[in-house]
């Protein structure tokens, strides 16, 4: 939340008045973008590009530095609050997402590919590129298996012209972070080949079920690759296996990036992105995170969905430490198979006994807000300001209707508060990007009767979209 | 890790602050299904729960000065704040009249002349905080259950039949939850004290299931392990395997309470230690947790269930249509032929595998693949 308000600091400019004229025309911009069908979320892509550009068009960088001190100045009545409210206003835009629910891979299995040349060692982010990515790296490894908790994901790294493998394919977000704190010490060296990468990616990806999501995410520091063969040909072999690639590139457009992304997207080319700063590299990575949206032509629904059998074991406490079966280890308590009664010490696994997938119910609810979004609050208009004077989330009193002068000299008046489309309760920014957020969830729909507002309507019966293809030039 | 670092923390935490010295805000939520209680009021009455909440809610003040509680009533199907009050509307500010002022607000108005009433009355040297507290929440259950409880005893003599809605006994647990949060939530963000605060739910529990807001209850359970507040359960009666869960993923305490007459001796002894010193006591938490998952079909709780791997709804039966029923996609039905062949040998289940792949070759790698798994058990076999 910090970093938000501080990069959109950085990158406004000093000017007053546009700086509270900029949180509105931003909302008003994403919103414009989030009706269009197909958009999936990945619309602020392109605004984050436009966020990102300064106000006089160009890069960050090229902005003279901002400090945030300059930036708050009083109005002509000596207040702060027009400011105030701009900046609050400027908060939410990240979460006004598009919310069409879309089929999506919930069950993943991904590759990350770390580039480790030597254009690792340019310190154009700080302190290099290198220690940068592993950090992101290792955020982005628990971020994906918190958003992702029945997926698995495998680390390899593009070093002396080889593909060398740094941590298996697995579940466990421990192991992965443990292989990513391993390799800090070596130094990046010789050049990356994209080929040798893919191919490894692709061969680890090879034996994973129809109805799982085969993914690639390549952060790629350098601008050439040295490969062995055709990588053409390794990109039509990626195509014919249904593998996606994302690459995050970290200093300029290269060409096979480009076409390696669309090929394996169905043209989509929000999947490459190239990083402008330390905090856009961090977001293209999160961005990774949320499960991609099912296109029609993707393998997962050609014969329809799969139905998979899932165990939901119970967990038991024992005195005596007693040897798990999936390490052999003595463990005190642990979760008991619930068809075989064979005890595993850590949930998610297969069951080594009977291959029963067995998980957590829990595991399972962490992805439903992928599926089934919080549809995002409305502005509430002065008119409807009486049905409500308290937030209902954290019954905060609502502050005073702000009015704020835009760039071209209207008035207009910010309610400052959100409400739900569903229940019309209207809640404070705090709790709307809250519930967005971390909840998932409308207090209001959930806490009011059902004799006074339809509130099973999220979760009755909906329907998931297929996102289509884009359209090819 | 935290055990390594023990001593030299300890050393540097006694100079500047205990872990005792952050003021904690303690969420009650307290079931007020009034079917439930008046079922169990044999073995324990809602009054004498209340008093023993009102010393517990005072302990919790009395720890810290800063030590701050909300209580929220989880009703049949709504949630309900029961303190803080609902704000009244602040009579000072001229420039707010414009635009609020033409609210018909009588409920306000009368609660603000109940309360002042009663504050003139009995208590007036008790503790003031205290005694704020008691009163709203007093009241605020009082409103709740008064009108209902009246409402039994007509019905319960009419029409016994239509007391479903009573006696289903479920309570809008996942409203409730969703309200503390949001609370939780600005109360964390808007915290003026520069030490910082931290946050703890406790539930009083006493219906049975809540199977009809599932996703919602887990949303709010994977919220609050986000958050890191532990969700303490004290349960009354019956047994809800979901807030089994949300205590043991949060890491609070679910106990079963097996004598209520003793019910203060619970609170004040195991539900009054601050999460922080609880590794150093040995709490009397349920160690088995019941993990089953609820049926989105049939609402009961299974072991072994199917899942869509579309919309991840969980289902203990396979439809007879062959679409999903939450999210209508078509199972592939070669993955269906394997699931209802399940009784059979397994020699012959592995050829039917086989067969039924080979029906779909649109994915020839994985043909090739599956067909080596096969091969390899047959062979053994
Ligand atoms: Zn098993
Ligand atoms: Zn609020
Ligand atoms: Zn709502
Ligand atoms: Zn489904």
């Amino acid at each position: 939340m910090d970093d938000s308000d501080d990069d959109y600091i950085e990158k406004s400019s000093g000017d007053e008045q546009l700086v509270a004229s900029d949180g509105i025309s931003r909302r008003t911009r994403n919103r414009t973008t989030s009706t269009k069908p197909g958009a999936n979320g990945r619309s602020s892509n392109q605004n984050i590009d436009t966020n990102l550009k300064g106000a006089n068009g160009g890069y960050a960088w090229e902005d003279e530095y901002q400090r945030s001190w300059d930036l708050v100045q009083e109005d002509e009545g000596g207040s702060l609050a027009g400011i105030l409210a701009g900046l609050v206003e400027a908060r939410k835009k990240r979460f006004l997402k598009d919310t069409t629910p879309f089929q999506r891979g919930i069950i993943r299995n991904m590759i990350l590919v770390l580039d480790m040349s030597f254009a690792m060692l340019e310190k154009d982010l700080r302190p290099n590129r290198y220690a940068l990515m592993l950090s992101y790296a290792i955020e982005f490894v628990n971020e994906f298996f918190d958003q992702n908790p029945v997926s698995q994901l495998g680390i390899i790294g593009m070093r002396d012209g080889l593909a060398i493998p740094i941590s298996d394919v697995g579940g466990n977000p421990h192991a992965h972070i443990a292989a990513l704190q391993s390799i800090r010490k070596q130094e990046p060296k010789g050049s990356p080949s994209l080929q040798n990468a893919l191919e490894l990616a692709r061969g680890l990806l090879y034996h994973v079920p129809v109805h799982c999501t085969r993914e690639v995410l390549i952060i790629f520091g350098a601008l050439l690759s040295s490969d062995p063969g055709d990588i053409h040909h390794t990109v039509e072999n990626l195509v014919d296996d249904k593998v996606r690639v994302r690459v995050i590139g970290l200093a300029a457009q290269v060409a096979i990036c480009k076409e390696l992304c669309m090929k394996t997207n169905n043209n989509d080319e929000t999947s490459y992105g190239v990083i402008l700063n330390e905090s856009h590299f961090k977001e293209l990575l999160m961005e990774a995170t949320t499960p991609l949206a099912a296109t029609e032509s993707s393998t997962y629904n050609m014969n329809g969905s799969a139905l998979i059998q899932m165990g939901f074991p119970s967990k038991i406490s024992e005195i005596e430490p007693t040897l798990c079966a999936c390490h052999s280890e003595l463990t005190q308590g642990g979760y008991i198979c619930p068809v075989c009664s064979v005890k595993v010490c850590n949930l998610p696994t297969v069951c080594p006994s009977c291959n029963l997938t067995l998980i957590l119910s829990t595991h399972l609810a962490r992805s439903y807000h992928h599926l089934f979004p919080l549809k995002p609050f409305k502005d509430v208009s002065v008119r409807d300001l009486w049905k409500a004077h308290n937030c209902t989330g954290c019954q905060k009193m609502f502050p005073e209707p702000e009015t704020l002068k835009t760039s071209n000299g209207e008035e207009e008046i910010i309610t400052m508060r959100y409400a739900c489309m569903s229940c019309t309760s209207q809640f404070c920014i705090d709790c709307d990007v809250f519930c967005h957020d971390v909840l998932h969830n409308c207090p209001g729909c959930q806490a009011k009767s059902s004799s006074q507002i339809k509130t099973f309507k999220r979760l009755s019966k909906v329907k998931l979209n297929l996102k289509r293809p884009a359209p090819s030039e | 890790m935290n055990a390594v670092d023990d001593t030299s923390n300890l050393l540097h935490e006694h100079d500047q602050l205990t872990p005792d010295d952050i003021p904690s805000l303690l969420t009650i939520i307290i079931e007020t299904h009034p079917g439930t209680w008046t079922r169990i009021s044999d073995s324990i009455s809602f009054k004498s729960v209340l008093s023993s909440l009102l010393i517990f809610i005072n302990a919790h003040l009395a720890l810290h000065n800063n030590n701050k509680v909300a209580v929220i009533a989880s009703h049949t199907d709504y949630a309900k704040f029961i303190y803080p009050p609902e704000p009244v509307q602040p009579t000072k500010g001229s420039a707010s009249n414009s635009y609020t002022n033409s609210i018909p607000n009588g409920n306000n108005v009368n609660s603000r002349v109940e309360s002042s009433n009663v504050s003139n009355g009995t208590n007036s040297n008790m503790y003031r905080q205290f005694r704020e507290v008691n009163e709203a929440v007093m009241k605020g259950l009082e409103d709740l259950m008064v009108p209902l409880a009246s409402d039994i005893s007509i019905d319960t003599s009419e029409s016994f039949n239509e007391h479903d809605y009573y006696h289903e006994s479920k309570s809008a647990i996942a409203g409730a939850l969703s309200l503390a949060l949001a609370y939780t939530n600005t109360s964390l963000l808007t915290n003026d004290d520069q030490i910082g605060m931290r946050a703890r739910f406790l539930i009083l529990s006493v219906c049975e299931d809540l199977s009809f807001q599932y996703i919602p209850t887990m949303n709010a359970i994977f919220a609050a392990q986000r958050m890191k507040i532990p969700i303490d359960v004290c349960k009354l009666s019956g047994d809800t395997i979901f807030l089994q869960q949300a205590s043991d993923t949060t890491g609070g305490i679910y106990m079963k309470i097996q004598h209520p007459d003793g019910l203060i001796q619970y609170l004040l002894s195991a539900f009054i230690i601050d999460p922080n010193l609880r590794q150093h006591v040995n709490l009397p938490t349920q160690k088995d947790v019941d993990f089953r998952a609820e049926c989105f079909v049939t609402k009961r709780a299974v072991d072994v269930a199917y899942v869509c791997s579309v919309c991840l709804c969980i289902i203990s039966i396979i439809p007879s249509s062959g679409h999903c029923p939450t999210c209508s996609t078509k199972f592939d039905s070669s993955t269906l032929l394997q699931l209802l062949k399940k009784p059979v040998v397994s020699k012959k289940k592995l050829k039917k595998k086989k067969k039924a792949i080979t029906v779909t070759p649109s994915n020839g790698a994985v043909v090739i693949v599956d067909d080596k798994i096969n091969n390899i058990p047959s062979s053994i076999v």
